[in-house]
């Protein structure tokens, strides 16, 4: 997969250069290491840029009541998770590791609509899943156990545990002020 | 351009540059990687990067997905890792890397269907994927940590302090690592585990 291949006329009558190159570049950008400072990365409603919290196609959400907002995720995140799975691999991320990142960004923008609408004490985690998953298909159950993480395949039920932990952010800090 | 394959033996430019670069990043180590201590994550490192059935390898204590297991309530994290490369030639001065990876609960390796040919100087890199219930102000602390390979050290994560809800700890002694206000985000990644120098990879991938 990786092959290093490396352009000719680069030998031992030349390594007092490279050396010196090398050395100097080197300390170029272990200097520039230390002085760049890292730009802190965009976030929109709460959530990173870098985990698709400012993409235009994330999850949305129009539903005023708590199990209707429920289907809408689940419909939404099927949708979501199977793009990932049918789709290319990524240079940069896992299948899996997307998955996780499009799961944990559709529960924190369903979360924020709960509390926008004011349905924050009437949601809870273990009956929002219940009525998400009404909306999963059969390809869907079977599947998404392949990519909770990089390692062993796990069944549906496993997947669905982690999904009500997930959704916890439904059962905690009710008295929080509404998110603007 | 015509190509060939690089030298086997550069080792000592190789390391200068190397130096280098890791020793902007070098301080005096703080506890060695194998103290014992129970920390969060990607630490107590048992052993280096390694190559098993021709892919690089390494096993570590995973104690939780969130560094001072159990984080803050309301809260969780998921553990990610990637590995980076770099070729034993003097001209070799950038890594290559691997995708980021999730590494299941409780998993203490982690091997990555990746695969570099010929001898490779390997680091590990990890990464916290942490969700709240609300925009909080968030810091990861953690330690350096001893990491064997031209005194280089890395700070490893050990815990969470919830500024917002003041919940959490902030390690004495400890380096606050990042700081994040947001409700779903990444921490800064960082290197825990080296492969203590260039080590043999397959002959050709």
């Amino acid at each position: 997969m990786m092959q290093r291949w490396l352009p000719v006329g680069s030998g031992a009558a030349s390594r007092p250069i490279l050396l010196a190159v090398t050395v100097l570049l080197g300390t170029l950008i272990a200097a520039g290491c230390g002085l760049a400072p890292s730009a802190a990365p965009a976030v929109c409603d709460g959530i990173s840029s870098e985990l698709g919290g400012c993409d235009p196609d994330r999850a949305t959400f129009v539903a005023t009541e708590c199990a209707t907002i429920a289907d809408e995720f689940g419909r939404q995140l099927e949708a979501k998770v199977l793009q990932i799975v049918d789709g290319p691999e990524s240079a940069e991320e896992s299948k899996a590791v997307r998955v996780g990142a499009v799961t944990v960004v559709s529960a924190s923008l369903a979360n924020r609509h709960i509390r926008r609408q004011g349905l924050i004490r009437e949601c809870d985690a273990e009956t929002f899943v219940a009525d998400a998953e009404t909306a999963f298909s059969e390809r869907f159950r079977s599947t998404i156990g392949g990519y909770l993480h990089d390692g062993p395949v796990v069944d549906y039920q496993t997947w669905r545990s982690t999904l009500v932990t997930k959704l916890g952010i439904l059962d905690v800090e009710e008295d929080a002020p509404v998110p603007s | 351009m015509k190509l060939r394959r690089g030298p086997t033996r550069a080792a000592v430019s190789a390391a200068i540059s190397l130096a280098m670069l890791l020793g902007a990043f070098a301080v005096p180590a703080g506890v060695s990687a194998d103290d014992g201590q129970q920390i969060g994550y990607g630490s107590n490192i048992a052993g280096e990067v390694y190559m098993s059935g021709e892919r690089p390898r390494f096993n570590f204590t995973n104690v939780g997905d969130c560094p001072g297991n159990p984080p803050p309530a309301g809260s969780s994290c998921e553990l990610q890792i990637r590995f980076r490369w770099l070729c034993e030639e003097p001209w070799c001065l950038t890594y290559s890397y691997s995708s980021w990876y999730s590494v299941p609960a409780g998993q203490d390796f982690y091997q990555a269907a990746i695969c570099a040919d010929g001898k490779n100087y390997w680091e590990v890199e990890t990464r916290e994927r942490y969700s709240s219930a609300n925009i909080a102000t968030v810091e990861f602390w953690g330690q350096y940590e001893y990491l064997g390979y031209l005194g280089t050290s890395g700070l490893i994560a050990k815990s969470i302090f919830n500024v917002s809800s003041a919940i959490g700890t902030r390690i004495s002694g400890g380096v606050k690592m990042n700081t994040i206000t947001a409700s779903t985000a990444y921490s800064t990644s960082g290197v825990i585990a080296t492969s203590f120098g260039n080590i043999q990879g397959p002959a050709s991938c």
